[in-house]
C-alpha cells in the first residue's frame, strides 16, 4: 500500500532514535560491566579508565568463591520463578473474571487491590515477620514466595485485565455459543491472544521478586536461604564498599533477565503478529 | 491463616497497660551447646570465623555459627529490631554499635549483663569505654573492639616542602593550601561530611577541639548553638569555600574519602584506624609508604591534641537467647587476652587495656600506639533518643556545609531539633 | 498530556453496550468525555446495577448469567485470598500501631491506648512536611518525564522490526537491577572526585561538576538515575498496549488522510489510555515510595533536600525505633497515595469499574 521509499525514510529516523535510546540505557550498564573487571587500585582512578587497564576476574572470584553468591543466586531463582508462576496462575483468572464475567463490585475489588499494593513495604516488614514466625515459615522458600505472590498479584491483575479487555469479544462469544466453559475459554481462546499481556505481567513480577530487598532481608536471615539482593548487602564491611565485587555480582544478576527476554521474546513476537492480523 | 492473624492481633493489642521495659535476667544454663553470632564483617577477610575457630578450640563444648550482617549499620539495626522484638531466638550474641546501648536498653533489645558477669569484669576496659556500654546503671554490652579518628597526612609532601605536621586545624588548612598551590596535590583535606552519622562523628571531634559541646554534660539541653561551635562550623564551610576541601566532601562517607586519599588526591584525611592499613596496602593504595598518622589537631588557642571520637563495636546478648551460658563464655573469651591479641595482630583496635598498651604489639602497629594514648570524646549517646539528636546534628550541618544555610542558622536549627529530640517530641 | 481528549474521538473506543455502575439497559451517558461516567464507576457499583448478561446475542438466560457470575468469583477468589491472607494482618497491625502508643519490650510490641498523638506529631513536624512536599514534587516530576520518554521509546520500538527483541532485553536490564545496586552504580558515577560523570563534565566544561553536594543538582541527579531505571517499565507497558491496538482503526484514520502525527494524537493516544493509566498508576505508587535511591545515593542530603517520605518512615521506625510515629508515616503515606491515585484516575477519565475503554 504505502510506497516503499517513504518507509525507508521513516526507518532511518527510527533507527537513529533507537540508537540514542540504546546508548542512554547501555552507557551506565557498560560502566558497571567495565568496572567489574577493574582491579581494586583502578576502581578509584582519577580520571577513570574507560577500558580496564589491567582487566581481572578477581572480582568475580570474590563474589562467587569468597562470598556465597552462587547460593544467593539459586535461592533468588527458586523464589522468583515459583512466585511468578503462582502470580500468573492467580492473576490470569482473576483478571479475566474482572474483565469479562458479570461480577458485582468490580470497582471495589480493583481499588482494594490497588490500595494493598500502595501500602509502604517498610511498614509491612515487621508484622510480616510476626506472621511468618507464627506460621513457622521464617527461613523458608514458601514464606517468601507467598509474600511476593501477594504483593505482585495486584499489578498483574490490573495489567492482565486491561489486556483481556483489549481482546475482541467475538472469539470468546463463539466459544461460549459452542458451550465452552469459562475455564476452557480462558485457556484456549484468551491466553493465546493475550500473550503480550501475560509476558508483560510475568516479566514485571519476576523482576520485582528478583530485586526485592527488605522483605527478603527480614524473613530469611539464615545464610542458606538468603536471596541475591540481601547477599549483595553483605559484601564488604562497615567502612568499605567493594564496588568491583558488587558490580561483578550485579552483572551476573542481570544476565538471566536478558536471556529470559530474548528466549521468550521470539514466542511472543510471533504470537503478537498472529493476533494483530486477526484484530 | 486467618486464625493466626486474629491471634497475633489479639496478642499485640492485648498487652495494653504498657509492659515494663525491663528484661528479666534469664536462667543462665550451662556453658555449652551452640550459639549464633550476628555481626558485620570486620578485620581482614574471614576474620570473624578465625576468632570462632580459636574460641571453639578452647571451648570444645560450644559451637558458634557466624551469621554475617548487612554491612550498613542502620540496616543491621533494622533486622535486629525486627527479630528481637518479634521474640526470635535465632540470634544469641550480636555485635552492636558503640552508640546503641541506651537505645537498645530502653527498647529491651539487649540483656543486662551485670547479673551474670563478675563485678571486676569491667575493669579490663578503658573506663570511658565501659561507661558508654551502660544504660540506667546496667551494662548492656561488652566492648569488643575500639576505633578512633586520626589525621592521616602525606609525609612525603610535607618533607618535600619542609613543613611540620600541623597541630591545629588552622595549620591544616594553611599547609594544605600551600601543597595545593605547589601543584603537588589536588585537594587539601577530606573527611566524612555527608548527611549521616559519620558527620556527627567528625563534628564531635572538631567541636571538642575548639572546646565546644553538642549536648550539655547532664544530657538535658542542647549546647550546640555556641560561639565555639560557630567558629568550627564557619571554619569547615570556609575549607570548602577556599577549595581546601572539595565540595564533594558533603557527600563523602568513609569509603569515598579514603579512596580520594589513597588515590593521592588529598594532602590530609580524617579517618578511623583502618585508614593506616588501607593507605599502606599496595593492592589498593597509590600512596604506600608516603603516609603519616597523628592525633587530630586542636583549634588555635585550645590545648592539643584534639580528641578522637570513640568508635567501635560491642557484643550484646539477645534477651530471648536459649544459650545464655554459652554466650557469656563467648563474651568472656572474646574480651579476653587471646582474642584481643588476635584483633591487634589483624589491624583491629583492641579494647582490653593490657593489649592496647602492649609495647611489643605497638612497635609493629602505629595505629595501636597512637590509639593507646589519644584523648577520647564520646558522642552524646547516653540517651535512647540519640538517633534523633544525631540527625539534628548531621542534617543541619550538612545543609550548612553544602551552602544552603548559614552556619549560625544551621546551629540554631540543630539546637531546636536536639531540644525536641531530648523532650521526645522530634520525629 | 491526555487530559484533554480531543472532541470527536471515539468516546471511549470500546463497545458501549455494557455500562458500568449505571442501571442496566440505560444507555451510557456520554457527556463531556465521559468524566461523569468515570466518577460513578469509581464509587462502587450501586446494587442491582449489574444485571447484564455477558453473551449479548439477545438471549435472556439468567441461569447462564448466574453460572458465569459464580465462575467469576471462583476465578477471582484465589487471588484475593492470597493477597488478603498476606497483607491484611500487616496493614491492620500498622494502622493499629499508628493509632496507639507503641513500646518495644522483651515481650514484643506493646500497643497501649488509642491516640492520635502519632499523627499530630507528624503534622507538626517540619521534617515530615518537607519530606511530603519533596516526595509529591519528585513523584510528579519523574512520572511525567517517564511517561513522555516511555511513550516515545515505545513508539520507536513499535516501528523497529528485527531488533525489537534485543532492544527490549536491553531496556529491561536497568529495570531488573537491584535498586540498591543501581543506586550504588550511580553514586559511583556521580562521585565528586573519581566519578566518570564528574570527569566527563570536567572534559566538557573545564571544571568538574558536583552532582550530589548541593541540593538542586542532587535532586536532579537522583531523578536522572530514577528515570534511567524506571522509564523502561513505562515503555514496555505502553509498547504492549500499542501492540494490542486494533490495526483497522489506525488504518481507517490513515485512509482518511490523517498524517501519522495526527493519527497518533487523535486516534492512537486515546486508545492507549488504559495502558497509560496502568503505567502511570503503578509508577506513582513506586515513585511515592522511593526509598533505596536516596538511602544509598544521598542519605536524604544534602541537608534534608532529598529526604522522601519512605526514607523518613524507615528512619523513624528502624533508626529511632519509634514504631508508632513510623507507622503513622507509612499509613499517612498510603492514604495520600490513594488520594493521589484516585485524583489521577478521575483526571485521566479512566474507568475502573466494569467496562473500560478497551485498547
Amino acid at each position: 500500500m504505502t510506497p516503499v521509499p517513504r518507509l525507508k525514510v521513516r526507518f532511518t529516523w527510527v533507527h537513529a532514535a533507537a540508537l540514542l535510546i540504546a546508548a542512554f540505557v547501555a552507557a551506565p550498564l557498560y560502566w558497571m560491566a567495565a568496572s567489574s573487571f577493574k582491579p581494586q587500585n583502578e576502581i578509584g582512578a582519577n580520571p577513570p579508565t574507560v577500558w580496564p587497564d589491567s582487566g581481572t576476574w578477581s572480582n568475580y572470584r570474590d563474589a562467587f568463591v569468597t562470598n556465597n553468591f552462587g547460593t544467593y543466586l539459586l535461592n533468588s531463582a527458586i523464589v522468583s520463578i515459583t512466585a511468578t508462576i503462582l502470580v500468573l496462575g492467580l492473576s490470569t483468572f482473576a483478571g479475566y473474571a474482572l474483565a469479562r464475567l458479570p461480577l458485582r463490585g468490580k470497582a471495589p475489588v480493583m481499588i482494594s487491590l490497588l490500595m494493598i499494593s500502595l501500602f509502604p513495604t517498610i511498614a509491612l516488614a515487621a508484622p510480616l515477620f510476626l506472621l511468618m514466625r507464627e506460621l513457622g515459615w521464617l527461613n523458608s522458600y514458601q514464606g517468601l514466595v507467598l509474600v511476593y505472590a501477594a504483593l505482585n498479584v495486584p499489578f498483574a491483575v490490573w495489567i492482565l485485565r486491561n489486556f483481556f479487555l483489549g481482546i475482541p469479544k467475538e472469539m470468546e462469544e463463539v466459544a461460549w455459543v459452542d458451550g465452552a466453559s469459562p475455564l476452557r475459554t480462558v485457556l484456549s481462546v484468551i491466553l493465546p491472544q493475550a500473550a503480550p499481556g501475560v509476558f508483560t505481567a510475568a516479566i514485571f513480577t519476576f523482576t520485582a521478586c528478583w530485586t526485592e530487598f527488605l522483605i527478603a532481608l527480614t524473613l530469611n536471615t539464615a545464610d542458606s536461604y538468603r536471596t541475591m539482593p540481601v547477599g549483595l548487602a553483605l559484601f564488604g564491611s562497615q567502612f568499605t564498599v567493594p564496588y568491583g565485587t558488587i558490580f561483578a555480582a550485579a552483572t551476573v544478576s542481570v544476565l538471566p533477565i536478558a536471556l529470559l527476554v530474548l528466549v521468550f521474546r521470539r514466542a511472543v513476537v510471533s504470537g503478537l503478529t498472529a493476533g494483530a492480523v486477526k484484530g | 491463616m486467618f486464625c493466626v492473624i486474629t491471634v497475633l492481633l489479639a496478642t499485640a493489642c492485648g498487652g495494653s497497660g504498657g509492659g515494663s521495659a525491663a528484661v528479666e535476667p534469664r536462667a543462665v544454663g550451662p556453658a555449652k551447646g551452640s550459639l549464633t553470632w550476628y555481626a558485620i564483617n570486620f578485620g581482614p577477610e574471614g576474620f570473624p570465623q578465625k576468632l570462632i575457630d580459636a574460641f571453639e578450640a578452647k571451648h570444645p563444648g560450644i559451637s558458634v555459627t557466624y551469621q554475617p550482617a548487612p554491612n550498613n549499620t542502620d540496616t543491621m539495626r533494622a533486622t535486629l529490631t525486627t527479630e528481637i522484638s518479634g521474640g526470635s531466638n535465632a540470634i544469641d550474641v550480636y555485635s552492636g554499635d558503640l552508640v546503641w546501648p541506651a537505645q537498645f536498653g530502653d527498647a529491651s533489645l539487649a540483656m543486662p549483663l551485670d547479673a551474670h558477669l563478675p563485678d571486676d569484669f569491667w575493669d579490663r576496659f578503658p573506663e570511658e569505654r565501659s561507661r558508654t556500654a551502660e544504660f540506667d546503671g546496667e551494662h548492656l554490652a561488652a566492648p569488643l573492639y575500639g576505633d578512633a579518628g586520626f589525621l592521616y597526612y602525606r609525609k612525603d609532601l610535607l618533607e618535600k616542602h619542609d613543613l611540620p605536621v600541623p597541630k591545629t586545624w588552622e595549620e591544616v588548612a594553611e599547609t594544605a593550601a600551600k601543597l595545593q598551590d605547589a601543584g603537588d596535590v589536588r585537594y587539601g583535606y577530606v573527611g566524612q561530611w555527608a548527611n549521616y552519622e559519620g558527620l556527627t562523628v567528625n563534628w564531635t571531634e572538631m567541636s571538642a577541639a575548639a572546646g565546644g559541646r553538642t549536648v550539655s554534660a547532664d544530657g538535658e539541653r542542647p549546647e550546640i548553638d555556641s560561639d565555639a561551635n560557630a567558629r568550627v562550623l564557619g571554619f569547615m564551610r570556609g575549607m570548602i569555600e577556599d577549595g581546601v576541601a572539595p565540595s564533594a566532601t558533603t557527600s563523602f562517607q568513609e569509603p569515598q574519602s579514603l579512596q580520594t586519599f589513597i588515590e593521592g588526591d588529598a594532602a590530609f584525611h580524617r579517618n578511623w584506624a583502618h585508614g593506616w592499613g588501607e593507605s599502606n596496602n599496595p593492592e589498593t593504595s597509590h600512596v604506600v609508604g608516603k603516609v603519616g598518622m597523628s592525633p587530630l589537631p586542636a583549634f588555635e588557642g585550645e590545648e592539643g591534641p584534639g580528641p578522637s571520637a570513640s568508635g567501635g563495636w560491642n557484643l550484646m546478648v539477645n534477651p530471648h537467647s536459649d544459650a545464655v551460658g554459652a554466650s557469656l563464655a563467648f563474651i568472656e573469651w572474646m574480651t579476653g587476652p587471646e582474642a584481643q591479641r588476635m584483633l591487634a595482630e589483624n589491624a583491629v583496635l583492641p579494647v582490653l587495656k593490657e593489649v592496647l598498651h602492649d609495647e611489643d604489639l605497638q612497635k609493629d602497629n602505629p595505629a595501636l600506639a597512637a590509639a593507646a594514648d589519644v584523648p577520647v570524646v564520646s558522642r552524646p549517646s547516653d540517651t535512647p533518643r540519640y538517633p534523633q539528636v544525631s540527625h539534628g546534628v548531621y542534617t543541619n550541618l550538612n545543609g550548612a556545609l553544602a551552602g544552603s544555610v548559614t552556619p549560625r542558622d544551621a546551629l540554631e536549627a540543630a539546637s531546636d531539633e536536639i531540644r525536641r529530640a531530648l523532650n521526645g517530641r522530634a520525629l | 498530556m491526555s487530559d484533554d481528549v480531543p472532541e470527536g474521538t471515539p468516546p471511549a473506543g470500546g463497545p458501549p453496550e455494557e455500562d458500568a455502575g449505571s442501571t442496566a439497559y440505560v444507555p451510557r451517558r456520554v457527556t463531556t468525555g465521559g468524566s461523569t461516567t468515570g466518577s460513578t464507576t469509581l464509587k462502587a457499583a450501586p446494587p442491582g446495577g449489574q444485571g447484564r448478561r455477558k453473551p449479548r446475542a439477545g438471549r435472556h438466560n439468567s441461569a447462564l448469567e448466574r453460572r458465569f457470575a459464580r465462575m467469576g468469583w471462583i476465578f477471582t477468589a484465589p487471588a484475593l485470598v492470597v493477597v488478603l491472607a498476606v497483607t491484611l494482618f500487616p496493614i491492620a497491625f500498622s494502622v493499629a500501631m499508628s493509632l496507639s502508643n507503641v513500646t518495644v519490650s522483651s515481650g514484643g510490641f506493646q500497643l497501649s491506648g488509642v491516640t492520635t498523638d502519632n499523627y499530630s506529631l507528624l503534622l507538626g513536624s517540619a521534617r515530615w512536611q518537607h519530606a511530603l512536599v519533596f516526595t509529591v514534587l519528585y513523584t510528579v516530576g519523574t512520572v511525567v518525564a517517564e511517561l513522555v520518554l516511555g511513550t516515545m521509546i515505545a513508539l520507536v520500538l513499535e516501528r523497529l522490526s528485527g531488533s525489537r527483541g534485543w532492544m527490549m532485553a536491553l531496556l529491561l536490564l536497568p529495570w531488573a537491577m537491584i535498586t540498591v545496586v543501581s543506586a550504588q552504580l550511580w553514586a559511583y558515577m556521580y562521585n565528586g572526585i573519581y566519578g566518570v560523570l564528574t570527569a566527563l563534565s570536567n572534559g566538557l566544561t573545564g571544571e568538574p561538576r558536583q552532582f550530589l553536594g548541593t541540593p538542586g543538582p542532587a535532586i536532579l541527579s537522583m531523578a536522572v538515575a530514577d528515570v534511567w531505571k524506571t522509564t523502561p517499565f513505562v515503555a514496555i507497558i505502553v509498547l504492549a498496549g500499542l501492540m494490542m491496538l486494533p490495526t483497522d482503526v489506525v488504518e481507517a484514520a490513515r485512509v482518511d488522510g490523517a498524517g501519522s502525527w495526527t493519527a497518533f494524537w487523535r486516534v492512537r493516544l486515546p486508545l492507549l489510555r488504559p495502558a497509560l493509566t496502568i503505567a502511570v498508576l503503578f509508577r506513582i505508587l513506586q515513585a511515592f515510595g522511593i526509598f533505596d535511591l536516596p538511602f544509598v545515593l544521598t542519605g536524604g542530603g544534602p541537608g534534608d533536600a532529598t529526604e522522601s517520605l519512605a526514607l523518613l518512615g524507615w528512619q523513624v521506625m528502624f533508626t529511632n525505633l519509634d514504631f508508632g510515629p513510623g507507622a503513622a508515616v507509612a499509613a499517612s503515606t498510603a492514604a495520600l497515595v490513594l488520594v493521589g491515585c484516585l485524583v489521577f484516575l478521575r483526571a485521566f477519565r479512566a474507568r475502573v469499574g466494569d467496562e473500560e475503554t478497551t485498547a
